[in-house]
């Protein structure tokens, strides 16, 4: 079992990901932008976060740009990209994960990519995002 | 964002900017005809001084030379005794007289200035006494009555003092109707130069000012332009982020649906055949959103870019072999290495469309034979992609590259109907063109004519040029 953070603005993806993800074993926190996602890491750390990009507030990237700006080890935390933006693989080479999926997704799909990045933890290298200049 | 829209040329426009040539024509003609004006008035006063004046100062000074010989011959007369001598005289002074008529009926047509017919007349009347008084003179001549003779010769002098006034009142009059000739000419010749001077200058000032508001238009018409092709771009790359946008949006909610379909299908497990309904319908929706996303991003895109036709076929046929080996089809290709004016990515983009619809659209009665060729014409490329699949009547031929066309009969078939619209906004965009020849039930062959790499990087920096 382990404890992932959702952070989408869309709501039905986020209660139905944290459905699946709970029928997995897994223990879910929601967010609803990049700020709320922040709190929930901060206050707790997660084993994974699985991030969308468009977000109101703060986005996706930037805010996986905070994490590494804090220095304060959550930085380390695997990040799962789900998103329908275009351009999606350059948004995760911003981002520095090799975990990413773009929607409309199988849930299989994005199931099989969260064992991957709970297995492989490896760790994201995210610049500075271009999204919101 | 300034509304920017390209204006016509108005009609005062255009005579500001056609103005400066149109005024050194009219320069050029009329100061030719200035000159020519000129040229007949000079003409008229150089004859007037030339054929008149100056003539009439000879023909009055050839009369009173005239008359001094026969004053002459009259006093050689007086004196001679020999009356041979004196006929032959007499003879000379007939002559002589005859003479002056002459020169007298020459003088006549040309004394027309003021006070010139009547002096004329005067001199006529005077050597007329004169002449009546040489006769008798003559006559007393003969009779050697040297006496007489003498007192007679000396009653014409005065005659002969009037003749020489007459004269000098003829040659004064010609001499100041000359005089006023060459007044005139100097006059003709300053009034032309000023008339001149004073159109040059006129004209300059005119095409000067039409040269300064050509060039403030021209600077205009660059700034326009300018301004112009920055909102086009900001507009592209507004509709890019727009298309962008869009996409992501739909496809949130068809996660969703995609979701919320997996989840019900665990939970009834009889509804499986609706659930792969659902599946099917989440997909094409899916291609669609991947489709017109493609298509508008078509212009947004920069297609200029150069590919090697062989790699890039070479390329797709690696990414067709799946599904061609799937309906166990056969694909051949024969294309000639060149370079087109197109990106790489693109024309692979059109390639597989292309290919992708001959495997779709195949008969199923038949094994599917594609083929795609290429060919260096001219300045040009042309590709064939050519099918033995369903084909296409003529009038589906014609709105075959329509967005969202599907031919009759297909329908069923999986499929956006954006594919071709997406070929033919990629090869236009590159500057190529695109169409089909095609019977029902027996193939299509769709060909794509692409410029030449040279060709194309050739019209970019006529471009470039024509910016600068």
């Amino acid at each position: 079992m382990a404890d992932l953070v959702i952070v989408d603005d869309d709501d039905d993806v986020a209660a139905l990901l944290s459905e699946f993800l709970s029928a997995e074993g897994h223990r879910c926190r929601i967010a609803h932008d990049g700020r709320e996602g922040l709190a929930l890491i901060h206050a707790s750390r997660p084993d994974l976060i699985l991030l969308d990009v468009e977000m109101p507030v703060l986005n996706g990237p930037d805010m996986a740009y905070q994490l590494l700006v804090h220095d304060s080890g959550l930085e380390e935390i695997p990040i799962v990209l789900l998103s329908g933006v275009v351009g999606l693989p350059q948004v995760a080479a911003m981002v520095g994960t090799p975990y990413f999926l773009a929607k409309p997704y199988r849930i299989d799909d994005a199931l099989h990519l969260v064992e991957i990045g709970l297995r492989e933890r490896a760790v994201p290298h995210p610049s500075p995002s271009v999204l919101n200049p | 964002m300034p509304e920017v829209i390209p204006q016509r040329l108005r009609p005062t426009r255009r005579l500001v900017l056609y103005g400066p040539p149109i005024l050194i024509v009219l320069f050029i003609v009329t100061t030719n005809l200035i000159d020519y004006v000129q040229w007949r008035r000079v003409r008229e006063v150089v004859a007037h001084v030339n054929g008149d004046s100056l003539e009439s100062i000879r023909l009055v000074q050839h009369m009173t030379a005239n008359i001094e010989r026969q004053r002459d011959l009259v006093e050689r007369h007086i004196v001679e005794q020999d009356s041979a001598v004196m006929a032959s005289i007499e003879r000379e002074l007939v002559a002589t007289r005859a003479d002056f008529d002459d020169t007298a009926r020459a003088y006549g047509p040309i004394a027309v200035s003021r006070g010139e017919p009547e002096a004329f007349a005067q001199l006529r009347r005077d050597v007329e006494h004169a002449s009546t008084q040489l006769d008798s003179v003559l006559r007393l001549s003969r009779q050697n009555l040297a006496g007489a003779e003498r007192e007679e010769l000396i009653t014409v002098e005065p005659i002969f003092d009037a003749i020489d006034r007459d004269a000098t009142t003829l040659l004064q009059i010609n001499q100041t109707d000359a005089k006023e000739g060459t007044d005139q000419l100097q006059k003709l010749e300053g009034d032309a130069m000023t008339q001149r001077l004073t159109l040059a200058a006129l004209t300059a000032l005119v095409a000067l000012a039409s040269g300064f508001s050509v060039a403030r238009r021209i600077e205009r018409k660059e700034e326009e332009r300018r301004q112009f092709a920055e909102a086009l771009v900001v507009r592209n790359r507004e509709l890019d982020a727009f298309a962008g946008r869009v996409a992501h949006d739909l496809r949130g909610p068809l996660s969703v649906v995609s979701m919320a379909a997996t989840k019900l299908e665990g939970e009834r497990p009889a509804d499986s055949g609706i659930f792969a309904l659902l599946r099917r319908g989440v997909g094409r929706m899916e291609a669609l959103i991947a489709d017109l996303l493609a298509l508008s991003r078509v212009d947004a895109q920069t297609p200029k870019g150069v590919a090697q036709v062989a790699d890039v076929v070479d390329a797709v046929r690696v990414d067709l072999a799946p599904s061609i080996q799937t309906v166990k089809g056969r694909l051949e290709v024969d294309v000639e290495p060149a370079a087109v004016g197109c990106s790489d990515g693109l024309l692979r983009q059109v390639l597989w469309n292309l290919g992708e619809n001959a495997v779709k659209y195949r008969r199923v009665e038949v094994p599917l034979e594609m083929a795609i060729k290429g060919r260096v014409h001219g300045r040009r490329y042309r590709l064939w992609v050519q099918d033995n699949g369903t084909g296409m009547s003529p009038a589906e031929a014609r709105q075959v590259f329509e967005p969202l066309f599907r031919a009759e009969g297909v329908q069923s078939l999986p499929g956006t109907g954006l594919g071709l619209s997406i070929v033919k906004r990629i090869v236009e965009a590159a500057g190529g063109s695109v169409g089909v020849d095609a019977a029902a039930g027996r193939g299509s062959t769709f060909w794509v004519e692409l410029p030449l790499a040279w060709t194309a990087r050739k019209a970019a920096a006529m471009e470039r040029h024509a910016e600068i």
